[in-house]
């Protein structure tokens, strides 16, 4: 049923224009994010001054910068997944043939496949862009110094450390039934309180329990990518430690989200 | 009577302080079309609702099929069918892929099931377009093709025949036969009197929240006693004459005539002329479903 449910929320999903407007957003701003990067060092290139990274900053870097695109999106799609159902009315049909809880795992599950979805697309596009850069400026496409399975524990972290925002975005449209003011508080929160109470008190050791800092956390991560390792900041958590909160807030999350979606009367 | 497939036991509502269902106690047969009326806001989408454990009852308990339903125990909903109220579609998918989304929830719904309901509810051409893009009425008639897809036992229709012409009201009523005929139990709610009289065989009207009546519809009909108009040469006479007949509830002067209530025709004709009195005119008002539900829910 779970798996059923999974395939219609997919569909559901992706059958609007949005997801894919979203995609290509991203690929843009990773393009566009390592266009800016290599023209500035263009002359430190040239001279040598600056050895032309690999295929693996190109990739790590654009995983760093997801959530700057990808929290908003992630709460947008979040409350879609929950709002268009009490707008639509659909969730008597799936409320008749399984339980809520189950419902409401598969919305959080297709959250999830999705931020998994947009992760891939994001190293694909960078990839792409870097081969592509790269191939114009020295003739030659160079793959070397890419840890594989670094780079696939890489999606499964980076997916793991934006689970809370799904989680929050779910909890925020069952609290309000509403896709448009549930998207509204979680763009809101992610957007604006979390970057406002972490520039304004960045020192403060709260801060780096904030979903925002745990994702700073695990990006340090991504230079296992190119099989190197960075000292992460002491205001920061270290980055397994970072994966594992961010987890356990999903989770709680979700938890808090089904335990009011059983309370919760539908239609009628 | 045979199995019950829908029971309700004391189940009430209540939102903040206000009753919206209060105790009712209602049960529809196997076999049968039941219908469900009540003016609106009497309670009658709330009381499905939490049928299909869509909404929590405050008190009281609700069985289909003979198992229990709450939003915690919903197994037994897998043989039901229903259309709620509006009928909920994925706006931006067509027909056929709505169907294609519930069928992934209904084992044994394939391809064929989906082309059969499809046409059963006379959208096969229209199976490929958007559902958003639908009139009122081709909305309604997917929504009658998910509950049809599952090949339900009880069906639960909550006025199927809104926004159709009467071309498509005919139709649905035939297509309530067709199914009660292969087995199907069926549940009718609807504001349409005259198409509930025609279809149901049992109903129970609910008013504010309470059921104000119940049982076969010839039956309740038959409880309403109707009126008898008498034209007599002298009104007060015939009036002295006919409070003497047992059973006769009320009579009154109504246009130069006499409306006799709560006897039948043949024993006041009978009653009249033992007394000497030869009416110039005799007519019987019959009541239909109308009447009665004015009746009780006024």
């Amino acid at each position: 049923m779970l798996l059923s449910l999974v395939s219609i929320e997919w569909i559901r999903l992706s059958r609007r224009w949005l997801p894919w407007a979203a995609l290509l957003l991203c690929a843009v701003f990773s393009g566009l994010s390592l266009h800016n990067f290599y023209v500035l060092s263009a002359a430190d290139f040239a001279s040598g001054a600056v050895r032309l990274p690999g295929l693996s900053f190109d990739l790590a870097t654009a995983l760093d910068q997801t959530l700057v695109l990808g929290a908003p999106f992630i709460v947008v799609f979040g409350a879609i997944l929950i709002g268009d159902d009490f707008a639509q009315r659909t969730n008597q049909h799936w409320l008749i043939r399984a339980s809520r809880t189950t419902s409401l795992l598969a919305k959080f599950a297709t959250l999830a496949l999705l931020i998994l979805a947009w992760n891939s697309f994001t190293v694909l596009a960078s990839g792409a862009f870097g081969l592509g850069y790269k191939f114009w400026l020295t003739g030659a496409i160079n793959l070397a110094g890419v840890n594989w399975l670094q780079l696939l524990w890489a999606l499964v972290y980076m997916t793991i450390v934006c689970l809370p925002y799904g989680a929050l975005a779910l909890l925020l449209a069952l609290l309000t039934r509403s896709t448009f003011i549930g998207a509204a508080i979680g763009f809101g929160y992610a957007l604006v309180v979390e970057n406002l109470v972490g520039a304004v008190f960045a020192r403060v050791d709260l801060v780096s329990w904030l979903p925002r800092s745990l994702y700073l956390s695990a990006t340090y991560m991504l230079n296992h990518i190119g099989d190197r390792t960075v000292e992460v900041p002491a205001v920061l958590h270290e980055p397994i430690t970072a994966c594992l909160v961010a987890l356990a807030y999903a989770i709680v999350l979700l938890g808090l989200a089904i335990l009011w979606y059983r309370r919760q009367d539908v239609g009628g | 009577m045979s199995t019950i497939v829908l029971e309700t036991m004391q189940l009430s509502k209540t939102y903040g302080r206000r009753p919206v269902v209060d105790a009712i106690d209602i049960a529809a047969y196997e076999g049968e079309v039941f219908g469900f009326l009540g003016p609106n806001g009497a309670g009658k989408t709330t009381t499905l609702g939490m049928a299909l454990g869509l909404i929590h009852p405050t008190a009281g308990a609700v069985q289909v099929l003979g198992e229990w339903v709450t939003p915690g125990r919903t197994r037994v909903l897998r043989q039901v069918g229903a259309l709620l109220g509006a009928p909920a579609l994925v706006p931006h998918l067509s027909a056929r892929e709505n169907l294609d989304l519930m069928a992934r929830l209904s084992p044994g719904v394939d391809r064929r099931r989906i082309a059969d309901v499809l046409d059963q509810v006379g959208l096969f051409e229209a199976a490929n377009r958007k559902a958003g893009a639908f009139s009122t009425g081709m909305k309604q008639r997917v929504g009658l093709a998910l509950a049809l897809l599952n090949r339900p036992r009880f069906l639960i229709l909550d006025e199927p025949t809104n926004g159709l012409d009467p071309a498509g009201m005919r139709e649905i009523r035939q297509l309530i036969r067709a199914l009660v005929a292969e087995g199907t139990s069926v549940l009718l709610s609807s504001h349409l009197l005259n198409e509930v009289q025609q279809v149901c065989d049992r109903i129970a009207v609910l008013n504010r929240g309470k059921v104000v009546a119940q049982g076969r519809v010839d039956d309740l009909l038959r409880g309403q006693n109707p009126g008898v108009r008498l034209r007599v040469p002298a009104l007060e006479p015939a009036a002295d004459v006919l409070r003497a007949l047992p059973g006769v509830g009320s009579i009154t002067i109504e246009d130069g005539q006499l409306v006799v209530n709560g006897a039948d025709h043949r024993a006041v004709l009978q009653h009249l002329l033992t007394h000497g009195i030869v009416p110039t005119e005799l007519s019987t008002s019959t009541v239909d479903l109308e009447t009665l539900f004015l009746s009780v829910t006024a």
